[in-house]
This record gives structure tokens, sequence and C-alpha cells, in this order.
């Protein structure tokens, strides 16, 4: 019964291109058009009534996130995406890091590679990357056995954007703490579809996006111990991050998050957010992913019997495949035409795929709106292309 | 329109379906200089969105197609 509630999927479509962006439940469109037309107003300035609600809004949405993820509202900084989030947390390590090298993988989406790569260039640091399995995956150790006493940040996905498959951050924070080296996590792929508690991962920082969880797009979340953002500068600079500016303009600096949140923010897209997670905790969040599970295993078992290859092992919601013979952004196009939304190409993972040698695979991807019809039809219209 | 294929690559957005297929769903005409590896693929895709290929020639080591539905 899910999929009434989103107006996007009433037409005779098949959406399996969550990985990039979820659709939205009317509660959620309701919760922006509802921001517009009652509470909009600029946050931490006015001192009317409007402004004091608006305020309260983008303030609630701070702590809905925190309570969502186990983390404190201080901490809990938006940026526009998890891209901003991981350019952002990789601007504010570098006022930190001492040590020779970065630790990362080959798997990571580009977000979570190239402001490592920024980063150790600019310091003359070492970039390491962990090489997947024939599978395309990242076992743990492949990264924790390249992080020494040099080590100053680790790098590495929760959820792979590509292959779906899901990472243990303990046991790599275990070994980088060891080591004395940051952790940061992408979690644009994990916080969607799995209970997350940010403490229990022993990471120091993750980053996710609400579009991805049913919630707008222009809103993300970069998520930081308290301590580590209480001995950082801001990066951007301008109004809403400071108590006080002199004549002589040294600045002082707001306490976090404010301080890492400079300018107008997107209060209708945290408005928005926070609907996002009142749906995703009525739905129940435990319930996501071994409902996804169910679907992916249909469909990696109909690929294989077609003659495809499937990345990865244990599916989650992610299915990425390929076969020699089929261009494969042809295959998605073909799709389209039918009615099946995939994606088609590097899935912003090229450095994967050109370590696998593939040119390329078709991405279904799964959310909590999918349901074994979507299979069917996916499958379908698949042998009526193919 | 003219469409130069020959750096196309093989991501999300610079890969020949996606640059082409903005144009096959408007129905523009097209005229398309592409790599000889990339000559099936293409004529696939305009076949499927309905386009006839109207000239075809060769250029050197590329191709150049017109097409139209």
């Amino acid at each position: 019964m899910v999929k009434e509630d989103f107006p996007a999927l009433q037409g005779n479509i098949v959406y399996l291109d969550s990985a990039a962006t979820t659709q939205k439940p009317r509660q959620v469109i309701e919760a922006i058009k509802e921001y517009y037309e009652r509470y909009n107003a600029n946050v931490h300035r006015g001192i009317y009534e409007l402004a004091r609600i608006s305020t309260e809004i983008y303030e609630e949405a701070h702590e809905k996130v925190a309570r969502f993820i186990g983390a404190k509202p201080q901490e809990i900084i938006f940026v526009k995406n998890c891209t901003e989030a991981l350019n952002l947390v990789a601007q504010l390590l570098s006022q930190l890091v001492e040590g020779s090298n970065i630790v990362s993988t080959l798997a990571e989406h580009h977000s979570n590679l190239l402001p490592w790569w920024k980063l150790s260039k600019e310091r003359g640091m070492e970039l390491r990357l962990a090489e997947p399995d024939a599978d395309g995956v990242i076992p743990e150790e492949r990264i924790t056995d390249l992080v020494d006493e040099e080590t100053a940040i680790v790098a590495f996905h929760h959820s792979s954007n590509v292959s779906g498959h899901i990472l243990d951050p303990r046991k790599v924070s275990k070994a980088a703490k060891k080591a004395g080296a940051f952790t940061v996590l992408d979690a644009a792929q994990s916080v969607p579809h799995l209970p997350v508690d940010v403490r229990e991962l022993g990471v120091d920082a993750i980053a996710f996006s609400a579009h991805k969880m049913l919630g707008p797009m222009g809103i993300g979340v970069l998520w930081m111990r308290e301590e580590l953002l209480s001995r950082m500068e801001p990066v951007l600079l301008g109004g809403g991050i400071v108590s006080s500016v002199d004549l002589d303009l040294s600045p002082v600096w707001k306490d976090p998050p404010q301080r890492f949140e400079a300018g107008t923010p997107n209060v209708a897209g945290a408005y928005g957010f926070s609907a996002a997670i009142d749906y995703l905790l009525s739905h129940g969040v435990e319930k996501i992913l071994p409902e996804e599970r169910k679907l992916a295993r249909a469909l990696t078992e109909g690929l294989k019997e077609r003659g495809f290859k499937v990345l990865g092992r244990d599916h989650t919601s992610i299915v990425s495949f390929w076969r020699e013979d089929l261009d494969p952004h042809l295959l998605a196009y073909k799709l389209g035409r039918e009615g099946v939304c995939v994606r088609s190409g590097y899935h912003c993972a090229e450095p994967l795929h050109r370590h696998l040698g593939i040119s390329g695979t078709v991405r279904a991807s799964l959310y909590l709106y999918n349901d074994g019809e979507d299979v069917e039809r996916f499958f379908e219209a698949l042998d009526r292309v193919m | 329109m003219e469409i130069d294929l020959r750096k196309a690559g093989k991501g999300c957005a610079d890969n020949p379906v996606a640059i082409l297929s903005d144009f096959i769903a408007k129905g523009t005409p097209l005229c398309i200089i592409l790599r000889r590896d990339q000559e099936d693929l293409v004529k696939e895709l305009l076949d499927i969105g309905g386009y006839r290929v109207v000239q075809r020639r060769e250029e050197g080591e590329y191709v150049v197609v017109e097409a139209r539905r």
C-alpha cells in the first residue's frame, strides 16, 4: 500500500533508480508547500513571530535528524547534499590532520574519492586505495591492511552505490582509531535503508543526503563528533556563523552547527526532510532492508538466468548488472522506453569499473515503495527489449 | 543539429546514448560525426527512435551520418 503515498509512482512506470534519488511521498510534498504557504521567513535573524516559527522548524529538523542517527543536534550540519558534506569534511579535517597518508577504496563514489585526492595532493600525502575483490566488493581487511601509524584519514563507504555491499564500519574504525586516524563514512546508501547509530559505528564523521531517503533535493547532512567540530574553523564565511565581528573584522564564531552553516539555509528543505524522517519512522526503518533484499534476490536470480553478470554478493537495495554483448546505456534506454527507470554507466564510480575491466553496468536500485510486481514488470520489459 | 560523438565516453552523461536521446526525443534532424566503433550502436538507437539514415559518408577515420524522422 506504500506506493499509493507516492504521486510520481501512480503512472505506468517501474521506478528502479532510488540509489540516484528517491520518489517523494505526499507528506513530504505537502510539508514543503505548507512551509512556503505558512511559515516562510529567514531563520536566526528576525524577531517577529513568523521568523521565530521558521527558526523553530529549522532547529527541530536538526533535532529530528540527530535522533534518527543517534547523534546530538549540535553535531548535525545541514549542507546541500552528500557531495558537499564530503568536500566540507575534507576541508575541515585538513585543519587537524597530521600524517603522511590517506586511506580510501577504489569502490568509492567520486564524491568520497576526489576530495581526498585533492587533499593528499595539497599536503603531499600518499593516497592509498584498497582494491575490490573479483565481485567488486571491498572486504574490510583490505582497508585496514593499508592503515598504519602514519595514516591521517580513512574514508570509506558504508554501502556501495554500485554493488550494494554493506561494510562493517566498526572493523575499519577500530583499526583507524588504533592508528590515530580520523574516519569518514559515506553513508548516502546506508542511512536511507537501515537503522544507523553513529555512536555504534565508531567513526568520526558521516555524510548523507535527504533526497535519497524520501526527502527533498538540496539538503544533506554532515555529522561530525562534537569534540572535533568545536576545534574547527568555518570553511564558508559570511552571515549566520558569527556571534560578533569587530571593527578590525576579527570574528567570534558561533558554536556548531551554526558555525558551519553560512548564509540562508534551506529551511523548506529541512521541513521536508523532517516529514521524510517521520514517514520512515512510521513505516519502520528496520523493515526496509529485509524487504529490499528479497526483491534484490529475485532480480539477481532472474538476471543470471538471462546470462547477465551481477556485481557484488549478498545484494541489498542495489543490483548492478552487465552482459558483454549489450551496451549498458542502450539497454537502459530501451528499458526507459518501456517505463522502467534504471541507471547506466559508471554510477560515479569509474575507478571501480575500470579496475574490474567493465565498460559500464546497468543499475537497478530499490526502495520501500518497490514490490514484487515491479520486479515482474522489469523482467517483462527486459525480455521484450533484449 | 550537428552532434560530434567522437569524444563521447562511457559515463552516465557523456555516452552516445545519453547525448543523442535528448535530440531523438524532440525529433530533431541530426548530422552525427562518429567513430566507426560507435556506428552500430548509433544506428540501433536511431532506429528505435524512428529515424532513418538519409546520408552516410566516410571522412577519413570517421563517419558522418545524417538522419531524420
